[in-house]
């Protein structure tokens, strides 16, 4: 049985009584799509379908509470809200939801039920599942996840932490989360979602976040994956942006897998559509790369309505045979004047059997648009290493600064201060740095 | 334009039925492709055996690929069993005087400043001056000879130079390539052949020679040049005045070779009709240019102006195999109307210390669609390779598109590579402060365009950069306010 | 040399001038001061020809020609010159080939053939001492990389080479430090002639120490409300513009 037919058999098994109608026409798209191989422009550079098992099981994996999962939970900072999920699964007793007025956490399920117009809304609708492959399989499969709702006005102070682990024992199974977030007109959050491979076997996972960001409203999010270095993930983050709306999202990859055991690759689809007037997106992204670890960043800004800036900024850090890609694309529709987009994309090579495939993108179909993007590749300023080793310091040592200041730019864009601390902590432990 | 319209027409349209026009006298081949097809265009030349085997080769690989679909360009498919493949020299028309020619074209070469005695020759008023003509090239080839440059047709270097043929011919690009070069490799009518030897610098732009011989060389067109060690020729294809031509379909394949210490420089001003302001007709433009830096410290350089061709997909690039060498990839591209163009560069680095520059302009206005596709790579070979690219996009008018879709692929630490892009429009408030001046919507245009180009400009023959600012200035002719 | 009478002006819906009147003889000096957002920058837009701004009603004649039917171009080479409050950069153009087109632009327009480039040289070299640039400006391209100071004193060259009529700069002491003020105002005062007027539009009294004006106007809300010589402008910088405010309150 190959890969589809196998997909095809269990999503007639799978039993979803939420959305039935969009999640057949979600699957519909997907046995249209398949898996793509590297002949798809979007997946030339990652060949997500060798990587991938021949088997792929698509029911939830077992959610059982390992030592790993609890020791994690333990090191975390004192989030006020946090979120747990196990194999994508909702779990109640080990997440912090403290009641707020105004602001709405519980799982998808719960939200099927609970809030089921707003869900239907939204859910499958920010995506779009008729050419993204892995999103209308999530789509069609997927059975819980987080579910966030921030109403008129309300502005929540203190950051979401949602964790999601994967303990499966299970090599083929390819799990399927999902988050949900809408912010109403004027309100305001801030979101993290941290991804964990807290089994001791190669995870296989597919995320997708739809966000929802309403008029005069704000949202950040980080991504952090930052342990799923034995891991295939596949990221898909969706955003439609209001008018005056402003979205951030910062994505944080660390990938040093352990040699020879796994085949890691990192795959984060992100876009923002900008749809109302004077909205604002800001995509950023830092990445590190070490021994055999695979990361693809692909960025999509789409302009659709005038008035509109974004900003990327995307810094990589390649060593060993790290492989890098980056595939920044603007895209500025007929009716997207007067936009301003920028984008900067950036990428060290450490290593000379580390390489990145960069592809910044322009597509622009306006004319009173102000539009660039610069890519450079290379490695650490030869004068800056020189100057820093003529104050004393080691060779390693001043690389490791120099790579600090060059991935702290990303990091510093982070708006929530206990993550964006908690990530200048990360960054320091990866470059072994102390200052 | 009527005209045309209706030869368009007639290759494209579901209904084709009759073949091209029997008004000329010529000799072809029967419609359609098929080995015959091949054997006959070789045996018409008269080539010798190993030609007809690398030719059905090319053919065979043709049938088993596809045609590419990757570009960002849309056309009605081809159908490639109704193009006559085989037409021996075409008899021109003979026209008497320049009074009796298309009014419209001979403002276009007025505008141009075309020395009238060119426009006759452009024009087809031949008889006499092509006399002249003749005598000219003689002279050329005299001086050329001494020096041990060999520059004449393929046709006659596959007769009479066959050892350098076989050695270069599809070196760079192989008959396989793609799809239009494997096309172009089994039918190609005729071309250029260069050859500088050891040492010799050639000692004039090669593009004198080429105008004023700028006869129909067909619609697949086979230009192959070497540059042996130490050796510098710059070269120069096109012109231009408006080329009309009748064969909708052109895939052409350009091979360039250097060796240690050489220099090519590559000059291409295309001017095909690019169809009328509804976007009906107009020269379908696919090529293939590759340069292979084979030596040490060689370099190859294109640099290209197009204004015309209802679509242009073209990748001018170097593989650039030596230590040291150099490639530079210098383009503007304008389109208006219904055009569109996919145009860019490839430079591979393969060699150590190898460095290559990319600078890309790209002008869209009416309702066309202007793409700039380029790719760098970086081998791991090739430690301390340094690429700079400079893509940057003019808008005139809101219902044009300009796409940029460069490709980084870098695998070495030591390498370097920047790329830079970026998009802005000639807004109200610029030709405002124009207008200010004195100066008109046209002539503001005008000025801004050929600032915008400079550095390209700048690398073309200097009389050819003078025509080429005008060639941009009719070519967006109305396109503002 | 101008006579503006009831110029009414609009942008969209929006309303900037009404009933404007204004006239300028040969070889006078006027300067229009004002609170921002009254309507000055308009009145030299409108009078340079930039196409947004509609005008609702009234007439401009210029040397006895109707302005408004021209084009902003023909209105240039006729001898209307607008030194810009921002100038605009042109990438790759230099600021030599640029006045190299406009100046043969106005001369065409008066039947004249195009300057050969020894005179037009020559004539680049004098105007350049005016505003004590060096040769090495012209050469780059307009505007691109300039300091605010530089822009300014570009406009200024441009509008001694293209020798127009009627000068408008609009804010042109804006930002500029005294000494560029002075060089600014140096080249001013060298162009003065009797054939040649000038309308000064200023926020600042600063610059009026350096050009002395023939008339000071004050304009507010769309129109001039009070008109006087020199010392209507040393007023207005002590006082500020409340009193005229209030002046005019009481008038509407």
């Amino acid at each position: 049985m190959n890969l589809t037919e196998n997909i095809e058999k269990q999503f007639a098994e799978v039993s979803n009584t939420n959305v039935v109608e969009l999640r057949k026409s979600a699957f519909t798209a997907f046995e249209k799509l398949g898996i793509p191989t590297s002949r798809h422009e979007e997946w030339k550079y990652t060949n997500i379908k060798t990587k991938l098992n021949e088997e792929l099981s698509l029911t939830p994996a077992d959610s059982q509470v390992n030592a790993a999962v609890k020791n994690y939970i333990a090191s975390l900072p004192p989030y006020a809200f946090r979120i747990i999920f196990l194999n994508g699964v909702f779990h109640q007793e080990l997440s912090i939801v403290p009641d707020l007025k105004g602001l709405t956490i519980c799982s998808l399920k719960e939200a099927f039920s609970t809030h089921t117009s707003l869900v239907e809304k939204h859910f499958g609708r920010l995506i779009n599942y008729s050419e993204e492959h892995f999103a209308a399989l999530n789509t069609a499969f997927v059975n819980d996840g987080a579910f966030i709702h921030v109403q008129k006005n309300v502005l929540v102070n203190e950051p979401i932490y949602i964790q999601y682990f994967f303990t499966a024992s299970d090599v083929n199974a390819f799990t399927q989360t999902r988050s949900l977030a809408i912010v109403e007109d004027g309100g305001s959050i801030q979101i993290a979602e941290d991804f964990r491979n807290a089994s001791n076997i190669n995870v296989q996972y597919n995320h997708v976040s739809e966000v929802y960001v309403g008029k005069n409203s704000s949202m950040d999010i980080v991504k952090l994956q930052l342990e799923v270095s034995n891991a295939i993930g596949i990221h898909t983050l969706e955003s439609q942006v209001e008018r005056d709306g402003k979205f951030s999202a910062a994505t944080i990859t660390f990938c040093s897998p352990n040699t020879g055991t796994g085949k890691p690759v990192i795959r984060n689809n992100v876009t923002s559509r900008l749809i109302g007037e004077n909205a604002h997106a800001d995509l950023n992204g830092l990445y590190f790369g070490k021994e055999n670890a695979h990361i693809d960043n692909h960025i999509l800004v789409d302009h659709v309505a005038p008035n509109c800036t974004s900003n990327q900024l995307y810094k990589g850090v390649l060593n060993d045979e790290a492989i890098g890609v980056f595939n920044g694309k603007i895209f500025v529709k007929p009716t997207a004047q007067k936009t301003n987009a920028f984008q900067s994309s950036k990428a060290l090579l450490l290593s000379n059997d580390a390489s990145i495939n960069s592809k910044p993108q322009l597509e622009i179909f306006a004319d009173d648009v102000k539009c660039s993007h610069g890519a450079t590749v290379g490695q650490l300023d030869e004068n800056a290493l020189f100057y820093l080793r003529a104050r004393g310091i080691s060779k390693p040592e001043a690389i490791q600064i120099l790579t600090y200041a060059f991935a702290h730019e990303v990091i510093d864009h982070v708006h929530s201060k206990p993550i964006r601390q908690f990530l200048c902590d990360k960054l320091k432990d990866e470059l072994k740095v102390n200052f | 334009m009527a005209e045309n319209d209706k030869i368009i027409d007639e290759v494209v349209g579901n209904d084709y039925k009759y073949g091209f026009t029997t008004n000329i006298e010529q000799e072809f081949a029967a419609v359609g492709l098929s080995e015959d097809t091949v054997r006959f265009i070789s045996a018409k030349k008269n080539e010798p055996e190993w030609m007809l085997e690398w030719r059905l080769k090319a053919y065979k690989a043709w049938l088993k690929m596809e045609q590419p679909k990757w570009q960002n360009v849309h056309f009605p498919n081809i159908d490639f069993q109704s193009i006559i493949y085989y037409a021996a020299q075409k008899k021109k028309k003979v026209i008497n005087s320049l009074d009796d020619v298309d009014p419209e074209i001979r403002s276009t070469y007025d505008k141009l400043g075309i020395p009238i005695q060119e426009q006759k020759l452009l024009a087809g008023v031949a008889v006499d001056y092509v006399m002249d003509s003749e005598s000219v090239i003689t002279t050329f080839r005299e001086s050329l000879k001494e020096k041990g440059i060999i520059f004449c047709s393929i046709s006659e270097a596959i007769r009479e130079h066959p050892e350098l043929v076989k050695q270069y011919l599809g070196s760079v690009v192989p008959q396989r390539d793609n799809y239009y070069a494997a096309l172009n490799s089994a039918v190609f009518s005729d071309g250029s052949f260069v050859f500088i030897p050891k040492g010799v610098r050639c000692p004039m732009e090669l593009s004198t020679y080429f105008r004023i011989n700028a006869e129909n060389t067909g619609q697949f067109e086979r230009t192959l040049i070497i540059a042996e060690e130490g050796s510098y020729v710059s070269y120069l294809e096109g012109c231009t005045a408006p080329m009309r031509d009748e064969n909708q379909l052109h895939a052409a394949v350009v091979e360039l070779i250097t060796m240690d210490n050489a220099e090519i420089k590559y000059s291409t001003v295309q001017n095909w009709y690019p169809g009328d302001k509804e976007g009906k007709g107009g020269i379908y433009n696919f090529v293939t240019k590759r340069g292979m830096c084979k030596g040490k410290n060689s370099k190859i350089s294109w640099t290209q102006v197009e204004t015309g061709s209802a679509i242009t997909w073209k990748y001018p690039s170097c593989i650039l195999k030596g230590d040291n060498s150099i490639g530079e990839f210098y383009s503007v591209a304008v389109t208006n109307n219904y055009q569109q163009a996919d145009t860019g560069t490839k430079m591979i680095h393969i060699g150590k210390n190898t460095r290559s520059r990319i600078v890309s302009k790209g002008i869209s206005a009416g309702k066309s669609q202007n793409s700039y596709r380029g790719q760098v790579q970086v081998h791991k070979t090739a430690d301390n390779a340094y690429n700079f690219s400079q893509c940057d996009s003019l808008l005139i008018g809101d219902k044009c598109g300009a796409h940029t879709f460069p490709y980084l692929e870098i695998k070495n630490m030591t390498g370097k590579v920047e790329h830079e892009a970026t998009t802005s429009k000639i807004g109200e408030d610029l030709l405002f402060y124009c207008n200010q001046r004195g100066l008109t919507n046209e002539e503001a245009v005008s000025m801004i365009i050929n600032g915008y180009c400079k550095e390209v400009f700048k690398q073309l023959p200097m009389e050819f950069m003078v025509e080429a600012q005008k060639l941009l200035s009719i070519s967006l002719e109305g396109s503002v306010g | 040399m101008l006579s503006i009478k009831n110029l009414t002006v609009a942008i969209g819906e929006k309303k900037i001038l009404s009933d404007f009147n204004l006239e300028i003889k040969d070889g006078e000096i006027h300067a229009i001061m004002g609170p921002n957002g009254t309507g000055k920058s308009t009145l030299a837009s409108t009078l340079a020809g930039k196409e947004e701004y509609e005008v609702l009603s009234g007439e401009v004649i210029f040397n006895g020609k109707n302005l408004l039917e021209m084009g902003a171009d023909e209105r240039a080479r006729e001898g209307v010159f607008l030194a810009f409050q921002y100038p605009v950069e042109i990438p790759g153009v230099s600021t030599t080939n640029f006045m190299k087109a406009a100046v043969n632009a106005k001369r065409k327009h008066h039947g004249l053939d195009p300057m050969d480039a020894k005179d037009f040289l020559k004539l680049m070299k004098e105007k350049l001492a005016l505003v004590e640039m060096n040769k090495e400006f012209t050469s780059r391209s307009i505007n691109e990389g300039f300091s605010g100071g530089e822009k300014k004193r570009n406009e200024i060259f441009q509008m001694a080479m293209l020798e127009p009529a009627l000068c408008l700069l609009d804010e042109t002491d804006s930002g500029l430090d005294i000494d560029a003020l002075r060089i600014v105002a140096n080249g001013v005062n060298q162009l003065k002639s009797k054939n040649r007027s000038f309308l000064i539009i200023t926020h600042y009294q600063r610059l009026l120490n350096y050009i002395v004006p023939d008339f000071v106007h004050v304009m507010y809300g769309g129109r001039i409300v009070k008109s006087g010589g020199k010392e209507l402008a040393l007023k207005l910088e002590e006082q500020g513009y409340d009193w005229i405010k209030e002046e005019v309150g009481e008038l509407i």
